[in-house]
């Protein structure tokens, strides 16, 4: 048995803005500690143990934009059994900035990674992601442009690959509940001992969101990678093969009180790669089961069981795995309310307002107010992928009063506003949410 | 005079149609409809808040009672946008009908004495210099609807003709505007957390529009004071007193505001 200590550090995100706004950034700190259980055999037994800690910092800052800031630290895992028997002791830190600008144009993201991990190598590797988005709506068109680069290197020597990729994608929303994400990429995949790869990709996801908390995601990944070359005076033939993936999950979540209750995930993976074997096919099911009950005061407790089962494989060893963990998470620091965030819910632009509302999987919202004379069902939300809804109002200069309305099915609700909202007494026991478009000096 | 003798008319026709029957409920709203499109009111909000009103099943009397407020303030060539919304406001609530009446006839009575409030105010010099207010009945009408919510909140008129007393004397800030002002007076109700040292709200509106509190920044005051009494433990006057003392040193807007989201104190 040997063992290895495994550090691998990396990333660095940035961000990019287009407009300076004043906007409030809010950071809060949260805690999150728990323990996982694993399991895998059929040639062994992996038991592990993690513990980890997650971290949001520090406090509010007042920037540009709004700049929501997470870090990770530590996880500790221990892990024994396997095939060979080996034990293991991982630990990571994760070190994470999400910069969000809702105005008009994008928003960026980027992670920063550090893990060691004490197993049978030693890695190190950094890896940055930028993307930009459009954050529209109904009809929308989403640019997106990841670069990722990673270096690995193993037990100490000379980097053992190097991975480089690129892409864009663009994604439609065909209507409120549908969306459609075509991305092409080119990868290049640079071995220490060995030839490099280069290779492009496309894949094509659906997502359909059936009802409040389910949702259906179906996608085909198709990845084209040169083997082999001719050339003949002045004619080339090139030949290509193709690792095809395709996945289809289905995604379950009711809530309570905003908070998820329970998270179910369940789908079917197939991966066919003709190149590494002459046939090469992974086929398994997942089903996940997390649970989040909201104690209040910013506690919650985390429950999560985990089942992943193939039903063929010929590449791996067969395998099944079972994932229990628990974990306490604590949201840490001061929660802004009313005004510190109420700048994030809209932007002004010219005459136009963009409001945002983080509503997380609440069904079809609209807007009503005294901008529409308080006509029902209003103005409709637009929802928006990470569990908020947007819209765009033009107004003239002016102070303007609002509720949001929910319609189900014929019924309707006045939901409460976010905490973040700027608010009045509404002179009838309830409150109204303001808006106000600045005059345009 | 005769404004008064129309009060009177239409109070017993409502009182009476109240009692009567539904023929005379609809010839009582007809009549009242009627008065409504002979002035300034604005007939598309008139004709949703009866077309809503229907909806709801309230009868032709109780519609004239939700019209009446309206009517009578448009009579007297006052504001009547921000009643007539918040009867359809009520409406799209469904907030019961006597509820809705009792705060309808409560904006009637704070927008008289609000407009009264105004007229004394505007009158003066000072004042004219320092809203420089052009010449029109939307910034009249405006600013008659702001010190209604004013009215409303203060815990006593006598404070808030205080207040208006002094704008004009002390604020000196040259490029002060009408809009930030009305904001000011907007948020001056919520700042009174506590009868105790009432000059405070007061201290702090005049400090923060010399200081260039913009319309928004105002907005912000109230949600910001909540929060930092919430994170620093100390009442709201208090913060209210210091950040008036920090902004008269010289302290920016933005400071203060993050200061007291923070609860750095």
């Amino acid at each position: 048995m040997r063992y290895v200590l495994v550090l691998m550090i990396g990333g660095l995100g940035w961000l990019t803005t287009s407009q300076a706004q004043t906007l409030e950034t809010t950071l809060s700190l949260r805690a999150e500690v728990g323990s996982q259980v694993g399991m895998a055999s059929t040639s062994g037994t992996d038991l592990s143990f993690q513990l980890p800690l997650v971290g949001r910092l520090p406090d509010e800052l007042n920037l540009d934009t709004p700049r929501p800031f997470a870090a990770f630290v530590p996880v500790g895992r221990l892990q024994y059994g396997g095939p060979s028997g080996s034990l293991s002791v991982f630990g990571a830190a994760r070190y994470q900035a999400v910069a969000e600008h809702f105005d008009q144009v994008q928003y960026a993201h980027g992670h920063v990674e550090a893990a060691w991990r004490m197993s049978k190598t030693w890695q190190s590797g950094w890896a940055g992601v930028l993307q930009q988005t459009d954050p529209n709506q109904v009809g929308r068109l989403v640019w997106d442009a990841p670069t990722q680069v990673k270096v690995t290197e193993m037990a100490g020597l000379a980097p053992d690959h190097t991975r480089f990729w690129t892409g864009v994608f663009l994604e439609a929303t065909l209507q409120e509940r549908a969306s459609i994400r075509v991305k092409v990429g080119y990868q290049r995949r640079t071995q220490h001992m060995g030839k490099g790869h280069n290779y492009a990709f496309t894949q094509i996801r659906f997502d359909w969101y059936q009802h409040d908390g389910f949702r259906i995601q179906s996608s085909a990944y198709t990845r084209f990678q040169r083997i082999a070359e001719a050339r003949y005076y002045g004619a080339m033939l090139r030949v290509f093969y193709a690792l095809r993936r395709m996945q289809t999950m289905f995604h379950l979540e009711t809530e309570q009180g905003g908070f998820p209750l329970l998270q179910n995930t369940f789908g079917e993976a197939v991966e066919d790669d003709r190149i590494l074997r002459a046939v090469r096919q992974d086929r398994f099911w997942r089903m996940g089961l997390t649970g989040i009950w909201d104690l209040g005061a910013d506690v919650a407790v985390v429950a999560q069981l985990d089942l992943i089962q193939p039903a063929r494989a010929f590449f791996s060893r067969n395998w099944h795995s079972l994932h229990v963990g628990t974990g306490v998470q604590w949201k840490v620091g001061r929660r802004t309310k009313a005004t510190s965030r109420a700048p994030s819910l809209w932007q002004q632009e010219g005459p136009q307002a963009l409001l945002h509302f983080p509503y997380p999987r609440r069904g079809d919202l609209y807007i009503v107010g005294d901008f529409n004379d308080w006509t029902q069902p209003g103005i409709p939300l637009m929802r928006q992928q990470g569990g908020h809804y947007t819209t765009t109002l033009t107004l003239p200069p002016g102070r303007y009063q609002y509720k949001i309305l929910r319609v189900d099915e014929g019924r309707t609700e006045w939901l409460p506003l976010p905490p973040d909202a700027l608010t009045e007494a509404d002179s009838f026991g309830g409150v109204n949410g303001i808006l106000i478009v600045d005059t345009l000096d | 005079m005769l404004n008064s003798g129309r009060h009177l008319a239409l109070f017993l026709l409502v009182l009476l149609l109240v009692q009567g029957t539904p023929v005379y409920g609809q010839a009582v709203l007809d009549a009242l409809l009627a008065r409504s499109q002979a002035g300034a009111m604005d007939t598309g909000l008139v004709n949703a808040i009866q077309e809503r009103a229907g909806q709801a099943n309230l009868s032709p009397q109780q519609t004239a009672a939700l019209l009446m407020p309206s009517v009578l303030l448009d009579e007297q060539g006052l504001p009547t946008r921000m009643v007539l919304q918040k009867t359809l406001e009520g409406l799209a609530k469904q907030v019961p009908f006597p509820t809705l009446q009792d705060v309808l006839g409560r904006f009637q009575t704070h927008t008289e004495a609000a407009a009264v409030l105004a007229e004394s105010w505007l009158a003066e010099d000072l004042t004219q210099r320092l809203l420089q207010l052009p010449e029109g009945a939307e910034e009249r009408g405006g600013l008659i609807e702001t010190l209604t919510v004013a009215h409303m909140g203060a815990s006593s008129e006598t404070e808030l003709q205080r207040l208006l007393e002094r704008l004009p004397r002390e604020v000196n800030r040259p490029s002060v505007t009408y809009h930030e002002v009305r904001a000011a007076l907007h948020v001056w109700p919520d700042l009174h957390a506590t009868t105790e040292r009432a000059d405070t709200p007061s201290d702090f509106i005049i400090v923060a529009l010399n200081s260039g509190f913009s319309e928004r920044d105002f907005q912000q005051v109230p949600g910001a004071l909540r929060t930092a009494q919430q994170n620093s433990q100390r009442s709201s006057i208090d913060l209210l007193s210091l950040i008036t003392q920090q902004l008269g040193q010289g302290t920016t807007a933005a400071r203060v505001l993050r200061q007291l989201r923070q609860g750095n104190f």
